[in-house]
């Protein structure tokens, strides 16, 4: 690195390139050189002549030409959408980009598009903010010294001497235009190319390699699923694209009448996530003993008797002669369960299991006939899944032996992510000579010769491939912002083609793919965001029973001691999203932690070793050490401690810049997901910006819950909680529409793709760990999270709360200017110009849902972020209360779309941002005065009630209550 | 100073013990007597004002630091909206009532211990009534914009929303202010000119004589000054006990556990008032002993007021008992939680336990004659129960905001630097104007003292005759 050292700079701007290179102040404000008195009178002079012209100047000296023939597509203060394509480790998700004059501004879930169905998640819409990002690299450099792609063109593609050859680190794809490049590439005969990602799912190939004998994934199919087993499974947050599994889960979770039938979500976790929190019965155990359980239900499926497939008897004997584990009686309870929906039952396997609990999982989901009903198996989308190239160890032994003459990192930051043991920087520094492409300045680019600036996926051309193989295109909604080029460019100029487009790469390889007309497929993808049907699904791969058997048989080895479990955040992924303000002020949707990640341990944990939240401790895994703070939290398994990867990135002058602490310097290749570990608690503390501080209900009906048998021997359980209670006054007078939302807590996750959804629609400013930690994050939609009954068996609620929008608001009577008042269509609305920031009405709120600008936040935004504000929805100033409209900016698009066109506003054509990116339709919106709407209909269902009912506020925004599915089995034991 | 008189017992006060005045004399020597500090040089008021101007300039740097940047330098929060700054306004504000309450009510109820302290307590009720105006406009996230809170036709259209108890307590305040000082300079013309009179250099004259409003003490002027002085008594009576109702409103109509409660407007009067005797003790103690004034407030005026804040003590007291009573006895379990739990055992049980101690327990000192009638043990009393007074602004407000109905947005609130800064900034500022009044105003009524001192005169001799007649007619059987 020491060629690469960095060059001093004297302020953030400076080493952004955002100009200030040459002096301390900008061009033009320092003194000009030696002013004489002449001089001085000179411009003297010329300042008092010049004066009177600045009225009718003539504007810049360069030339501006204005819309004579306005482009169709570009109409100001109208949004254009177009459909494209975010990919994330290879998984392929379509989105339609709301345009703003050219600015792309905010994401929403393409509906057509199977991984979306209209849903996005959290990295999805916030990497529209990640385009705008002041700190993305701008330039080619080599050694910190701008340079040419030509340049690097020429060094790159110099023939290798003997016995090297040139080597690429991509990250798995699935786009079909690069896998192909890639093959071309490899035509080229001195190249290897390699993928890896921290967060891969590697285990998950390899499990089904082991059961099936091939790599295939499963697709699972939610909805038609009695009994769902989830053995470290978040498949309704976390895993490659969550969005089709939870709306398909909470299909099965409805009730929209108390004669639906309901599933039963088991989850067997070592840390609480986002399907934990959902479960109706959970099991905390250790990670590592999370193959025992799964062996156990082996047992116990197999014990009751089903499927003649060959040898299955011997896996049954295997598994039947399994040293006993401590957790026989509740797997037996499952596998009871499983049984008893043969068929209609789901095992799924996490991708931080190692390969033999997939295995199981696909063994008892044949076993049970649930393969063929519940789950059926396709290809990977992931270019060459489970093969070689994606096997690390070859790159690690080619560098080793010196047979790497060059090497070409695309994308992703192995420096930070790969494992300790890999030793990454040592044996980067072995290469001669060393590129890499990255989005954002990294360690591996910091680290390496060349580097290039990486296109977002908003600004190139691109394809990529969902979960079920459907392909879509990628197009861009913006010309590059910065010098830069796409991976497949990278790999292009590799393959000899260094002035392609990222156009003309897709084009092509789409003109050769596509079946019919060219134009028409092509117009045809770009208009609905699809470009071909699913890959069919793989008939039958059949379960070596053999080889579960041995698995099923082997002495699960059984060590005490505590275990460190990494996972892949929920707000910066597995770092990549680390500079992205949006997800650092995220709450978690578990810990509701902000800006950090944290050692999380259960209580009993934390008790046995005298540790509280806050706490500094060192983490140490095989002799690395890391210094983490500590965060208590109720549900981690005993002798677990959990951390998230992604953290304390250590490159200057990014958002994530002094954020958390790096896990990965003590992750290990040989435990990538778990392994043991000691915690020894240090001196000091460790400030944690939490969102929610308390976690207990206190006893009060803020989140009903009941259990599916009682309510359906009591439907109406809410309603009391409904009723309008009786007033001497009457209400505000009603106009033709009522808007109102019901929120169905049953179908709520907690996966806060709401929150981000907000935040990017309604322009919602980031205040930072400080303003966090005092209290001052501004989201108008947050996500409660309730711990129940036993801390290390908690039950869990979430609760999306927001603006209640109440008939008979607390807030409006106690404003002493008039500026937050009721609409003729029952909206409580916010009139910024008119705020004073008395904050009476917060203090007044019930719900606590108001949030105020301590600060001059928006104004205090870097430039460049301003251009992914939404041009829809005031800015608002210092001292003044915000809180959330309803998305008032949509309601009156409509309406004046409907009144321009003469007709009623129809329903379902209002949909507010958070309803509109919800994975599971938890969240209905529409007007409540006409009985036939779907928010309407919702709110017949007799689990609808109202938060604080007692208070008499009225509130607009209803909840059904939460039921549950215990196994009555489990309760009584 | 004059030659002194022979000390002689000029009058028993109805309520026994020492006399309100102690030095007889003719009404010169009063009037020298009491002028005196006027044109003496004080050795210690460069040191003091320099202390406090030093102070006042901290503070508006703060404040200006504060409109500059924002109130998020501030620890306030969401749910902690209101903190220190509203804290501040409500314990200034109800210091500012002792003022009033002296001159106004006791004059109408013809005190006779008020007259030598009401010009003392009327000029802190001025200057306190400043400190805490400046809250109102300071806490606001656009201070610029406070004049939208008074009603007057704007191009907008837009009145103020008189449901909210805000704009009334901007009417209430400045109506407060308003009649204080009017109150206050009405009260001050004769001195003035008495002063203008006595003055030992021409600049002086000039200075009170344009200050006197040309005050001659004819006839008239003193029958037009009597009826003048009895009417703004008359307004301010009823404002003593609105003022503060108002400002209890600022919470009791909110919905909020803790605030929402018929019983704040007569609690929060009896608590300003506390702390408004509370703090004329704090600033008289040390000014009698400083000026030697113990003629003109002799022990009987400290007995008194020790009396009153016994009195006012025992309301407020009864109100700490009230309150989780009602909360228990409500059944509502949101009020319950902030009245039985937070509020004794939550995360400011300290504050709480502080104020039980320093507005019930201490104060029960002053059962104790000679703890009253002792300077030192008054003041320091005082001192505790205006700690107590603030920490029990402080607790109703922020115990409140910070445990209300939904645990999710439960968050505790921490004061800053400049919160700190801005609370001793008005306490310097307070004390930088009061010493500037003390230098410059004749602190002690002299008029109504001379009157006082005749009546009482008139008295005894009237006195002294029915004592030699009593024997006559009282054993005799009854006076016709």
């Amino acid at each position: 690195m020491g060629a690469m050292a960095d060059p001093m700079w004297r302020g953030p701007n400076e080493r952004a390139g955002l100009g200030g290179a040459r002096g301390e102040f900008p061009d033009g404000a320092d003194l000009p050189p030696e002013v004489t008195r002449r001089g001085l009178l000179q411009i003297l002079g010329a300042s008092a002549a010049l004066a009177g012209t600045a009225g009718c100047s003539r504007g810049p000296p360069e030339d501006i030409v204005p819309y004579v023939n306005q482009p169709p597509e570009v109409r100001p203060s109208i949004a254009s959408r177009y459909a494209t394509t975010m990919s994330l480790g290879g998984y392929g998700i379509g989105m339609i980009v709301e345009s703003h004059e050219g600015r792309p501004t905010k994401a929403e879930g393409n509906p057509r598009h199977p991984a979306s169905l209209g849903a996005l998640g959290t990295f999805e819409q916030a990497s529209v903010l990640s385009l705008y990002d002041p700190a993305r690299p701008k330039e080619i450099t080599f050694r910190g010294e701008p340079a040419t792609w030509e340049a690097f063109v020429s060094a790159i593609t110099a023939p290798q001497p003997p016995g090297k050859r040139l080597h690429v680190l991509a990250e798995p794809t699935g786009s079909p235009h690069v896998a192909d490049l890639v093959r071309r590439v490899r035509r080229r005969g001195d190249v290897v190319v390699h993928f890896w990602t921290p967060a891969a799912r590697t285990n998950a190939w390899a499990g089904s390699r082991l059961a099936f004998g091939r790599v295939v994934e499963p697709r699972w199919d939610f909805s038609k699923a009695d009994v769902v087993v989830s053995l470290d499974a978040d498949f309704l947050a976390a895993a490659a694209t969550p969005f089709a599994w939870a709306r398909a889960w909470a299909a099965r979770r409805r009730m929209a009448s108390p004669a639906d039938t309901m599933s039963r979500l088991y989850v067997v976790e070592p840390r609480l996530s986002v399907t934990g929190m959902a479960a109706d019965e959970r099991l905390a155990v250790q990670a590592r003993r999370v193959r025992e359980v799964a062996i156990a239900l082996l047992r116990g499926v197999l014990a009751l008797g089903v499927g003649e497939q060959p040898g299955l008897e011997a896996a049954r004997r295997a598994s039947a002669s399994a040293p006993p584990s401590p957790h026989d009686a509740w797997a037996g309870a499952v596998a009871r369960d499983l049984y008893a929906h043969r068929g209609a039952g789901l095992v799924v396997a996490g991708d931080g299991q190692p390969p033999e609990v997939h295995a199981l999982a696909h063994a008892i989901n044949e076993a049970l006939g649930n393969a063929g009903s519940s789950v059926s198996y396709g290809p990977s989308p992931v270019f060459e899944a489970g093969e070689d190239s994606h096997d690390p160890a070859l790159l690690l032994g080619a560098i080793d032996r010196d047979e790497v003459g060059a090497l070409v990192v695309l994308g992703g930051d192995p420096v930070y992510t790969a494992p300790a043991d890999f030793e990454m920087e040592r044996r980067l520094a072995r290469v001669p000579t060393t590129a890499c492409l990255g989005g954002r300045t990294t360690r591996t680019g910091q680290a390496c010769g060349w580097f290039l600036p990486e296109l977002h996926f908003l600004e190139a051309w691109g394809d990529g491939v969902a979960f079920d193989g459907t392909p879509s295109i990628a197009q861009p909604l913006i010309r590059p912002m910065i010098e830069g080029k796409s991976a497949a460019q990278v790999l292009a100029a590799l393959a000899g083609a260094p002035g392609a487009t990222t156009r003309g790469l897709v084009e092509d390889y789409w003109r050769a793919a596509a079946t019919g007309a060219f134009e028409d497929f092509w117009q045809t993808a770009l208009v609905s965001g699809v470009a071909g049907p699913p890959a069919p699904h793989a008939d039958g791969p059949a379960v070596g029973w053999a080889d579960v058997a041995r698995i099923a048989s082997r002495e699960p080895e059984v060590r005490a001691g505590l275990e460190v479990v990494y996972f892949a955040d929920a707000k910066v992924h597995d770092g990549r999203f680390a500079d992205n303000g949006w997800l650092q002020e995220l709450p978690d949707p578990v810990t509701k932690l902000t800006w950090d990640n944290a050692v999380l341990v259960g209580p009993a944990t934390a008790a046995a070793r005298k540790l509280e939240s806050s706490d500094v401790v060192d983490l140490i895994v095989r002799g690395r050490t890391v210094r983490a703070p500590v965060l208590v939290v109720p549900g981690v398994a005993e002798g677990v401690a959990a951390i998230a990867v992604g953290y304390g990135q250590g490159v200057a002058d990014r958002v994530s810049y002094g954020v958390g602490a790096d896990a990965y310097r003590v992750r290990d290749s040989r435990g990538l997901w778990f392994d043991d570990a000691e915690l020894a608690k240090a001196a000091g503390s460790w400030p944690l910006a939490l969102t929610q501080e308390h976690w207990s209900m206190e006893g009060r009906p803020i989140v009903l819950r009941e259990t599916v048998a009682a309510y359906r021997a009591r439907p109406d359980f809410a309603r009391p909680r409904d009723a309008r209670s009786p007033s001497l006054y009457g209400l505000w007078p009603a106009g033709v529409r009522q808007w109102g939302m019901s929120i169905d807590l049953n179908a709520c996750t907690g996966c806060s793709a709401c929150v981000v959804a907000c935040t990017a629609e309604n322009n919602v400013p980031v205040v930072g760990k400080i303003g966090v930690a005092r209290g001052r994050e501004m989201h108008w939609l947050r996500i409660d999270r309730y711990f129940s009954g036993a801390p290390e068996a908690p039950a869990v609620v979430v609760q999306p709360m927001l603006c209640q929008h109440c008939e008979k608001a607390p807030c409006e009577y106690v404003c002493p200017v008039n500026a937050t008042v009721h609409s003729s269509e029952g909206l409580n609305e916010m009139v910024y110009n008119r705020c004073v920031g008395t904050r009476f009405c917060s203090n007044n709120c019930p719900y606590k849902v108001r949030r105020f600008n301590f600060f001059n936040y928006a104004a205090d935004k870097p430039a460049s972020l301003r251009l992914a504000m939404n041009p829809d929805v005031t800015v608002r100033a210092r001292g003044v209360m915000e809180k959330c409209t309803y998305c008032v900016q949509r309601i009156e698009e409509a309406e004046i779309r409907a009144r321009r066109e003469g007709r009623p506003v129809a329903d379902g054509e209002v949909v507010t941002a958070c309803q509109a990116t919800c994975p599971t339709g938890a969240i209905v919106f529409g007007d409540i005065a006409d009985r036939s709407t779907r928010v309407s209909r919702s709110m017949e269902n007799g689990r609808l009630y109202q938060v604080l009912h007692e208070l008499g506020t009225q509130p607009r925004t209803r909840y059904l209550a939460r039921v549950v599915n215990p196994n009555p089995e489990l309760a009584a034991g | 100073m004059s030659a002194a008189a022979p000390l002689e017992l000029l009058a028993e006060e109805e309520t026994g013990g020492e006399p309100v005045l102690l030095r007889a004399g003719s009404d010169a020597e009063l009037t020298d007597r009491l002028l005196a500090p006027l044109w003496a040089r004080w050795a210690w008021f460069p040191y003091a004002i320099g202390a406090t101007a030093l102070g006042s300039a901290v503070l508006f740097a703060v404040v200006g630091y504060t409109m500059v940047t924002g109130i998020g330098l501030w620890g306030n929060n969401i749910p902690v909206a209101w903190a220190f700054a509203i804290t501040n306004f409500v314990w200034w504000i109800g210091i500012g009532h002792a003022g009033t309450f002296i001159s106004a009510i006791l004059l109408l109820f013809e005190v006779h211990w008020r007259t030598s302290i009401n010009r003392f307590a009327e000029a802190m009720t001025l200057f306190a009534v400043v400190q805490a105006g400046l809250f109102p406009i300071l806490h606001l996230g656009r201070p610029w914009f406070a004049y939208w809170l008074i009603p007057y036709p704007s191009e907008m259209g837009v009145w103020p929303q008189f449901r909210s108890a805000l704009p009334w307590d901007v009417v209430a305040v400045t109506t407060y202010l308003t009649v204080s000082v009017l109150f206050w300079y009405s009260g001050l013309l004769p001195d003035l000119a008495v002063a203008r009179d006595r003055a030992p250099t021409r600049l002086r004259r000039q200075a009170y004589g344009l200050l006197a409003l040309g005050w001659r003490g004819e006839l008239g002027q003193w029958r037009q000054f009597r009826v003048v002085y009895a009417v703004f008594a008359g307004i301010a009576t009823p404002l003593v006990l609105s003022v503060h109702t108002n400002v209890s409103f600022d919470f009791a109509i909110a919905q909020l556990p803790g605030w929402h409660s018929t019983i704040f407007p007569p609690y929060f009067v009896a608590g300003a008032i506390y702390s408004g005797f509370a703090m004329v003790l704090q600033l008289m103690i040390p000014a009698r002993r400083i000026f030697r004034l113990d003629d003109v407030i002799t022990k009987n005026h400290l007995d008194n007021m020790g009396k009153m804040l016994l009195v006012t003590g025992w309301v407020v007291t009864y109100t700490y008992m009230l309150e989780p009573f009602l909360a228990w006895y409500g059944h509502d379990p949101f009020e319950r939680f902030v009245m039985l739990r937070n509020r004794p055992f939550g995360h400011y049980a300290a504050v709480y336990w502080l104020v039980v101690f320093c507005n019930c327990v201490a104060v029960q000192a002053l059962w104790v004659r000679r703890l009253r009638t002792s300077p030192a043990g008054l003041f320091v009393v005082a001192c505790i129960v205006q700690v107590g007074m603030w920490s029990e602004r402080f607790m109703l407000i922020v115990t409140s905001l910070q445990r209300d109905f939904l645990p999710s947005s439960w968050r505790n609130y921490t004061p800053t630097w400049v919160d700190w800064t801005i609370l001793g900034g008005t306490i310097s500022f307070f004390l930088f104007l009061f010493l500037l009044f003390l230098r410059v105003m004749p602190f002690i009524p002299i008029s109504e003292l001379k009157e006082m001192r005749r009546e009482i005169v008139r008295r005894r001799a009237v006195e002294a005759e029915t004592v030699v007649r009593l024997p006559l007619a009282g054993r005799g059987g009854g006076r016709a």
